[in-house]
């Protein structure tokens, strides 16, 4: 199908010699070339972020001021190395493997606890070799994959409203399972925040396969009570909110200080920010600057005007990243486009909303920027899945 | 593969998605607008406020200066050594730190070996106040063994005086930065300065950023004082004060003030015993033995709080300037201002003529009230009786003054005020009120019993005679200089106002000199060749009595000044409870005045007024014989050789002694040495005249000290009788009133 598209921009330049502009955005390759750009402009971004954030720390703590950077970059390179291949990977290879993927995904979700109760505390990773895995992270693409396939199959009867129980059952409670394994799966690590992604991340492919509105209601409800219940009866989530509602019954040097330092650093930003490089924030008052709280180094060195940099891009790449799904060649691949550009999309918002206090505080971390190893590679190997299906876009239905 | 049904609704759904991310990101927005735009400055004020570190920049505290700008209390470096055991890398470091610092700084191997084994502690003290001599070497040996991070020199600043002792009542004391007493404590707020502030931005764990972020705000050095303190008279006078304790054996103190009467100027006041301010918190050899009779008695635990009290008590009494916080009753000394009242009011002159019959009744009070002269003085005129120190005299007088116009002097010459000396602790006097005032009082006042008032307040209100009338604010502090030698402050005005006429004031000084010169009760007061107006003084002290209702002890007293017709220094001297001699002012108080006024004159430049008879002896050995006969000689000196050389290879009275009028010198000559071959006569007790002529025919040479006039007798002489000695040895001889003189 890849090959048709070339082919036929063959036949047109042989054909004219003419090469519109919009021949130069759709790449030979075929993949989307504003996307591309978007991705890489939010890694560049990111990566030099990541520098000026993790510079002071680095030196503090590994007594190497490129230590972070230079992680960073090498994950970026294998970054690209996964990316690039996927990117190539006919799309009917990645619904095949759509099953396997999702199995292997939880299977690794369910090893990480039985890992962690080895080692006597909550656990998210399995190290691999030299790289550490995180099975949560895998999970989120294998999650909007499988429901993206089930939706597909189930289209005709999830959108025949006529019948509410059949629209119902197909629309939302068969596929609340695949979401349910895998947010419990998660939960079994206590990671909250990850659970919650994972939980939204399936919900907005459900809910954009086209399930009954009057369940969102009532999922909505279910959810805020699911939410509501977790912060009452876990400890952890308990104080999180304690802590965003009440900051002053904290001690500012431990609980709360972090999201304080953020916040003195976002504000001190001011429009312009202090300037690159020039945080002061980051000399060990924001605690691993370089990690979820990036965002504010970003705000006090850039100000306002950086911070609205950051969220136009991510505007962009949503705003593309769903013009990839309305253009993709079938439901499959719209909604596995959709999943993967709304879970950076759901990832951002609620990162941003942490850091600036909106919500309480849970390490959620923003994508493209960062520092991460293994969950940038993952996140580029799902860039390259929406590539792949960027490839599609142009090729006539 | 894809149903048109579900495309429809799937561009339906991802509409309202990006709608709603786009709204979400509104709303971030907008908080980011808040935080970033709004709250902008406050958030700023708080990274401000977080990286800012402020160190303190100690300002210098000011020098304290005596009149002649010599350092009686200044500034020393002094260090804090402490290691960071947590910076120690190992076990061979650990033990050449413990091993070089214990003997740096003399502190058990032991002791700072464990300090370095506390591998979780970033400062650990070894030892404070190290000197600067200490700190160098120190230095050093952290430079030499690059123990830079491991090895710390604190330095901080330590007050030091370097007098010890020398005034420290007066000077106080100070503490880190603020005064405890005395002149370190009125001066403080001028002495302090302003610190100054070192603001630098720090990382979150106290790191140093990379970037610029200094503010220095300079320290402002305390002022410097220059005190009216004069450390020779100080020490003059401490000098006799220690003289008249260990003539008398007081239970209390002696007490001493040298002030200028005309302005007011504390040249010297001391109280014996004293105390080190170096080490102000060691009891003195006084206090020592009042503290443990204390703690026998109460039966006091070392350990417990009573005793931690009552030590901290025993320290601040010691550190108390007795001559302007201890109250005495002022007695005969207040006469001489009794007198003054009354020839102010012209209802008394010198010539009327007083009869005293050993005792004067007066009407409200049941017993006579007794004259210290049991006899009684006879009828004489006033100036007689006031140099006789007539009591009866005295209460007459004050009932021709009247109750209402002694009361207003008395007001006038400051004794129901403080005097308002520039140093912290002054007592105010213990008098009854007006309305409480009757004819009993005023007889007793008029002697200056049963009202109480400080040696500083007498002394002032004397000064005001000795001035020609008036009252002065006495004060020890004469300037403010900065560190650029700017007066900063002056502080010479002291006169209040004129409280009697200066004629009255003349007669009585007058009258005081012509006591002192002749007969008078304060005859030992005298100085030979100058004019010393003196009074003495012996009070009850009313607090102790016996069963029998009689008082236990007294307080002796004597205030002179001199030169009489233009004084140019005022002394008091005080002794609390003496035990020893003739219990009165004239023989406990007045030798040790006179002594103090003996050496202070001639050293303010006041000349003697009738030509020296001493002779210092010059040095002769190894000058030829017949030279240094004619010099001996022509220096006023016999001359008595031994020997048949040329040379002379001894002398005796050795260079430098003093002999008094015709002396004489033996010369040894040819390798001959002085023998002992005269023995010292007993001349104690004896008239200068018959001293000399005793001590003479025994082949010695005097030197006579004391107070010469008739009737003055040897008190002491240097050498012991029945002694030993070489011919034309000198014997001093001091001589004084020695009989009991009642004042």
């Amino acid at each position: 199908m890849a090959k048709g598209v070339a082919e036929k921009e063959k036949i047109t330049r042989k054909e004219t010699g003419f090469v519109k502009p919009l021949d130069f955005i759709r790449v030979k390759g075929g993949v989307d070339r504003p996307m591309l750009l978007i991705i890489i402009a939010l890694l560049c971004f990111g990566s030099v972020m990541v520098f000026s954030a993790s510079y002071a720390y680095a030196l503090d703590h590994d007594g190497d001021s490129y230590f972070y950077i230079r992680k960073q970059i090498m994950f970026l390179i294998i970054g690209f190395v996964a990316m690039i291949p996927i990117m190539h990977i006919p799309l009917d290879i990645i619904k095949r493997l759509t099953i396997p993927f999702y199995i292997v995904s939880a299977i690794l979700l369910v090893l990480v606890p039985i890992f962690g109760l080895a080692a006597g505390k909550a656990v998210r990773w399995i190290n691999i070799g030299p790289i550490s895995i995180q099975p949560s992270e895998l999970m989120k693409s294998a999650l909007v994959m499988i429901l993206a396939l089930y939706i597909q199959n189930h289209q005709e009867q999830i959108t025949d409203y006529r019948h509410f129980w059949g629209s119902s059952k197909y629309g939302l409670v068969y596929p609340s399972f695949f979401v349910l394994l895998a947010c419990g799966l998660i939960i079994l690590e206590n990671h909250f925040s990850g659970t919650i992604i994972m939980f939204l991340v399936g919900m907005i492919v459900i809910f954009a396969g086209g399930a009954r509105l009057f369940w969102f209601g009532a999922a909505g409800s279910v959810f805020m009570v699911a939410v509501f219940g977790l912060i009452m009866f876990t400890d952890y989530a308990k104080e999180r909110v304690e802590i965003w509602l009440h900051p002053e019954n904290f001690n500012a040097l431990d609980e709360t200080w972090q999201t304080t330092q953020g916040l003195n650093a976002i504000g001190s930003g001011g429009l312009l920010g202090v300037g690159l490089g020039n945080s002061k924030q980051k000399h060990m008052f924001v605690s691993q600057p370089q990690n979820d709280f990036i965002f504010s180094i970003i705000c006090e060195e850039l100000g306002f005007v950086g911070a609205l940099a950051v969220i136009s891009l991510f505007t962009v790449f949503v705003i593309r990243g769903v013009h990839i799904a309305k253009k993709a060649p079938d439901t499959y691949s719209s909604l596995v486009a959709l999943g993967i550009t709304g879970h950076v999309a759901v990832q951002a918002i609620l990162n941003i909303a942490v850091v600036t206090n909106s919500i309480p505080n849970t390490g959620i971390s923003l994508p493209f920027f960062s520092y991460g190893g293994s969950s940038l590679i993952v996140l580029m190997a799902e860039m390259g899945v929406l590539l792949s299906i960027s490839r599609y876009s142009y090729q006539q239905k | 593969m894809l149903s048109v049904r579900t495309g429809k609704v799937m561009t339906k759904r991802r509409n309202v998605f990006v709608f709603v991310c786009v709204g979400l990101w509104a709303a971030l927005i907008g908080r980011l607008f808040y935080l970033q735009i709004i709250k902008h400055d406050e958030y700023k004020a708080a990274v401000a406020e977080n990286i800012e570190r402020e160190t303190r920049i100690s300002a210098s505290r000011g020098t304290i200066y005596d009149r002649n700008m010599i350092q009686l209390a200044s500034n020393v470096t002094t260090y804090r050594v402490f290691i960071a055991p947590n910076c120690i890398e190992n076990e061979e470091e650990a033990k050449l730190i413990a091993k070089n610092l214990s003997e740096m700084l003399d502190v058990e191997y032991d002791k700072v070996y464990e300090r370095t084994q506390m591998n979780w502690r970033a400062d650990e003290t070894i030892k404070k106040n190290v000197d600067a001599e200490t700190g160098n070497l120190i230095r050093e040996f952290i430079a030499d063994n690059e123990l830079s991070r491991k090895v710390y020199l604190e330095a901080s600043s330590k007050r030091y005086y370097p007098y010890g002792s020398l005034a420290a009542s007066v000077i106080g004391l100070s503490g880190t930065d603020t005064g405890l007493s005395g002149i370190e404590l009125s001066y403080d707020q001028y002495l302090k300065g302003t610190d100054g502030r070192y603001i630098t931005a720090k990382s979150g764990n106290g790191g140093s950023m990379p970037f610029k972020y200094d503010t220095y705000v300079d320290a402002t050095n305390g002022y410097n004082v220059v005190s009216t303190l004069d450390t020779t008279i100080q020490a003059i006078l401490e000098e006799q004060l220690e003289a008249a304790y260990e003539n008398a054996d007081p239970l209390d103190r002696v007490t001493g003030i040298a002030m200028n009467p005309k302005t007011g100027e504390i040249y010297g006041m001391a109280t014996y015993p004293s105390f080190d301010l170096n080490t102000p918190y060691s009891l003195n050899e006084d206090a020592q033995a009042n503290f443990d009779a204390l703690v026998a008695e109460e039966g006091y635990d070392k350990d417990s709080e009573e005793y931690q009290s009552a030590l901290t008590e025993a320290v601040y009494s010691m550190w108390k300037n007795k001559a302007i916080s201890e109250l005495y009753e002022p007695g005969s000394t207040f006469k001489v201002i009794t007198t003054a009242m009354a020839l102010e009011e012209n209802v008394v002159t010198f010539e009327d003529e007083f009869s005293c019959s050993g005792s004067y009744r007066v009407e409200g009070w049941d017993k006579p009230i007794k004259c210290h002269k049991k006899g009684g003085h006879g009828t004489n005129p006033f100036w007689h009786m006031l140099q006789q120190s007539c009591n009866p005299t005295l209460m007459q007088v004050g009932e021709r003054i009247g109750m209402e116009k002694f009361y207003a002097y008395f007001e006038a010459f400051g004794f129901t005020s403080t005097t308002g000396i520039d140093l912290p602790g002054e007592a105010r006097g213990l008098y009854g009120s007006y309305s409480a005032f009757n004819r009993v009082s005023l007889a007793v006042y008029s002697f200056g019993q049963t009202f109480k008032t400080t040696p500083l307040q007498e002394l002032t209100a004397i000064c005001a005679i000795a001035n020609g009338g008036y009252l002065v604010t006495p004060h020890v502090v004469s300037q403010l200089v900065d560190d650029n030698g700017n007066i900063v402050a002056d502080f010479s005005d002291s006169i209040k106002y004129q409280v009697v006429s200066t004629d009255v004031c003349d007669s009585i000084s007058a009258v005081l000199e012509n006591g002192v010169a002749n007969n008078g009760g304060a005859k030992n007061a005298r100085v030979n060749g100058y004019k010393v107006a003196a009074k003495t003084g012996t009070s009850e002290i009313r607090d102790e009595i016996t069963k029998e209702g009689e008082t236990k002890h007294v307080v002796c007293s004597t205030i002179a000044y001199a030169p009489a017709d233009d004084p140019q220094i005022a002394v008091l001297i005080a002794v609390g409870k003496p035990t020893r001699g003739p219990l009165f002012g004239a023989n406990i108080a007045a030798p040790f005045v006179s002594r103090t006024l003996e050496e202070i004159l001639p050293y303010l430049g006041v000349e003697r007024e009738s030509a020296l008879t001493d002779i210092t002896v010059p040095n002769f050995v190894n000058t030829d014989l017949e030279s240094a006969k004619s010099e001996a000689e022509a220096a006023g000196l016999k001359v008595v050789v031994n020997g048949d050389g040329d040379k002379i290879t001894a002398q005796v009275p050795a260079s430098g002694s003093t002999v008094s009028d015709k002396g004489k010198v033996i010369f040894y000559t040819g390798g001959l040495l002085p023998q002992a071959t005269v023995t010292v006569p007993d001349v104690r007790g004896m008239t200068v005249s018959n001293a000399n002529y005793e001590l003479s025919k025994s082949g010695l040479n005097v030197h006579i000290t004391g107070i010469e006039g008739a009737g003055a007798l040897v008190f002491s002489q240097s050498i012991a009788p029945e002694a030993e000695v070489p011919e034309g040895t000198v014997v001093k001889i001091d001589l004084r009133y020695i009989s009991s003189i009642s004042d």
